[in-house]
């Protein structure tokens, strides 16, 4: 059985002047446990919306989402909330750290919305990412690229079966980000992770075996 | 223990980083309480012990003139004399088959701001400052000698002005005497009365004949002037007393002694019973303690309508942390409990902050009433408003706490993830 599988996923969203703008169409999507690929596309096309949909932030208005052999779309909102909070890491290209959080408290609080507190798998990843001794660090007192790797641990505190990640290089340079993004692929296959990335940067789409094309998934035609 | 732990963990982090609203809010509230509770408090003490209708003495005789004016002058020493009556008076009534016991009292002069009474050493031997509760002196003190010029004090005077056994003073003329109105006559003190948290603590009694002689006291009680010589008898057509304490031999004489007044022409003022008379004043000044009441409960509602907005702008800047709370799995209940936990958390803490400001309110309020009237009132005596106005805290916290809980509550997630700059 595959890890996700998406079946006839639509979603559209209502724009300012009142009409309903197809964004995604995804006839089928599938991933496997552990697998790891790139989606790439021009902007606007959809990929965060995807993404959202996955995770649960965003409903979809017709389709299937199958994570685990559990059709997420039939979930009430505080159980997608408890299994996006179990089963999926999320790392944005914002980043989306909380300020007044330790870095390691921004990993921990993962753990806590799962019904866990696990500091020392917090400072256990927070070693792996070799921010160990940044642990008291609030997210304003380190570089982008020890922010991304915070976000790198947050997402895989929970050993998440799938892991997203919309855009994780887009604030790095070219070494940095090719070193961030090897850093990530790592600690998925060590967790044995599956993991979607969206990037524009062919040099981090290089580094994946498989990479999409977005409009090969999506039938829906958005406007640039 | 998790879940708490969370929300504990998400309050203090939303409070120090809103620090300067928090202790606003904190503070307003601590305010707020300790008002409500020190005024409340101190109200209802003070009325009760003014209200205390134990006196030693069943009713006060005076001049004619204001019932409550005479009460106030002679239980709790407040106010100047309404006048002063004729020995003559004073004996009918300590001849009459209804009294049990008449105590003369002449008042006028002053030490320090504490009053002097002329009066008999009756007042200690026969009538307690309470019912069934006798005046007692301190170690070796022993009443005054009539003849001669002795005193004894109350136990706040010998603390505000250090007077002691064997100490000697000049009285002042006038009740708001100083230095420059010194008597030459000096008396000296013989005892000092056990404390009773009554106004009889801020009291110097001496002998009644020995306030007769001091130097300038004019006696009129015939009509005539008469000043009296530093030794020798001072007859009684000349004597005039402020007012006469008297103890009944049955619970009607009152009647009947009011009756004799009426009918007799004596042309003085009856208080009896005296405990009926300071009621009345408050029942007049009930209109004050009704506006500062309103005044308290607006000031409540300011505090709660100050938590409540410091709560709510600060979902405002928190909108895109609540979205990746619910991001990374965070349920909409546990947002809207962290807001709520944030208020109530404000609020005990104001509150607890409002129990030191109820002690400082009360320990000025204490003092000042005490100085003023000799009434005590007490900051360990149990009061109903102390745990009510903390339970009423809390409920208000919840009240102001909900408008922001619900904007939290129905955060967006993804448009506050990324949101427009």
């Amino acid at each position: 059985m595959p890890l996700l599988e998406i079946k006839n996923l639509k979603k559209t969203y209502l724009s300012p002047d009142g009409e309903r703008t197809l964004i995604v169409d995804i006839p089928i999507f599938l991933i496997e446990r552990g697998e790891q690929f790139a989606i790439f596309g021009y902007s606007g096309s959809g990929k965060t919306t995807f993404l959202n949909l996955i995770s649960g932030i965003t409903t979809p208005d017709s389709g299937s989402i199958m994570l685990n052999g559990e059709e997420l779309t039939l979930l009430s909102e505080s159980d997608k909330d408890s299994r996006r909070a179990t089963n999926i890491g999320y790392i944005y290209q914002t980043y989306n750290l909380l300020k007044q959080y330790t870095a390691l408290e921004n990993v921990m609080i993962a753990t806590l919305f799962c019904n866990r507190f696990d500091r020392d798998r917090a400072i256990k990843l927070l070693e792996q990412v070799d921010l160990g001794d940044k642990a008291d660090y609030k997210p304003d007192q380190l570089s982008f690229a020890q922010q991304h790797r915070v976000c790198v641990a947050r997402a895989l505190v929970n050993n998440p079966a799938l892991v997203l990640a919309d855009e994780p290089t887009g604030n790095l340079d070219i070494p940095t980000a090719a070193s961030a993004a090897g850093l990530l692929q790592n600690l998925c296959e060590r967790n044995n992770s599956a993991l979607i990335l969206v990037s524009h940067d062919m040099k981090i789409l290089g580094r994946f075996e498989k990479r999409y094309k977005f409009d090969s998934l999506n039938n829906a035609v958005t406007p640039v | 223990m998790r879940k708490i732990f969370t929300l504990l963990l998400i309050v203090r982090k939303s409070i120090l980083n809103h620090i300067f609203s928090s202790v606003i809010a904190i503070m307003s509230f601590a305010f707020a309480a300790g008002l409500l509770m020190s005024v409340f408090s101190i109200r209802n003490q003070a009325y009760e012990a003014f209200i205390d209708s134990t006196f030693g003495y069943d009713a006060v005789v005076g001049a004619s003139g204001s019932e409550l004016l005479l009460a106030l002058n002679t239980t709790y020493y407040i106010g100047s004399p309404t006048g002063d009556i004729p020995w003559s008076i004073y004996t009918k009534f300590k001849n009459d088959p209804d009294v049990q016991l008449a105590v003369p009292y002449v008042m006028g002069d002053s030490y320090k701001g504490f009053r002097i009474v002329g009066t008999t050493s009756d007042i200690y031997k026969k009538i307690g400052y309470k019912k069934d509760k006798e005046y007692k002196l301190k170690g070796k003190g022993r009443l005054f000698e009539p003849e001669s010029r002795e005193a004894i004090i109350g136990n706040y005077v010998t603390t505000e002005t250090g007077l002691k056994i064997g100490s000697k003073f000049h009285p002042y003329h006038g009740l708001n005497g100083n230095a420059d109105s010194e008597h030459e006559q000096e008396f000296k003190v013989v005892g000092i009365m056990d404390p009773t948290n009554t106004p009889a603590d801020r009291v110097i009694w001496v002998p009644i004949d020995q306030y007769y002689r001091l130097g300038g006291h004019v006696l009129r009680g015939s009509g005539a002037e008469y000043r009296p010589g530093p030794t020798g008898k001072i007859p009684e057509r000349y004597r005039e007393v402020s007012a006469i304490m008297l103890k009944f031999k049955n619970p009607e004489a009152g009647i009947n002694i009011k009756k004799k007044i009426k009918d007799e022409g004596i042309n003085a003022t009856l208080v009896w019973p005296v405990s009926k008379v300071v009621p009345e004043l408050f029942g007049k000044l009930g209109w004050f303690r009704d506006i500062l009441t309103i005044v308290i409960y607006i000031i409540v509602f300011i505090s709660f309508c100050s938590v409540s907005a410091a709560i709510y702008n600060t979902i405002d800047s928190r909108r895109r942390e609540l979205a990746v709370f619910r991001a990374l799995g965070a349920g909409k209940s546990l947002l809207l409990k962290s807001v709520l936990l944030e208020s109530l958390v404000i609020t005990c803490v104001g509150t607890l902050i409002g129990f030191v400001i109820y002690g400082f309110i009360f320990a000025a309020a204490s003092y000042a009433i005490r100085s003023q009237t000799g009434v005590v009132i007490n900051i360990l005596e149990f009061n109903s408003v102390l745990l009510i106005v903390p339970i009423v805290m809390i409920v208000l916290s919840i009240v102001a706490g909900i408008i922001p809980a619900l904007k939290a509550y129905s955060t967006e997630v993804e448009k506050n993830l990324n949101p427009p700059l």
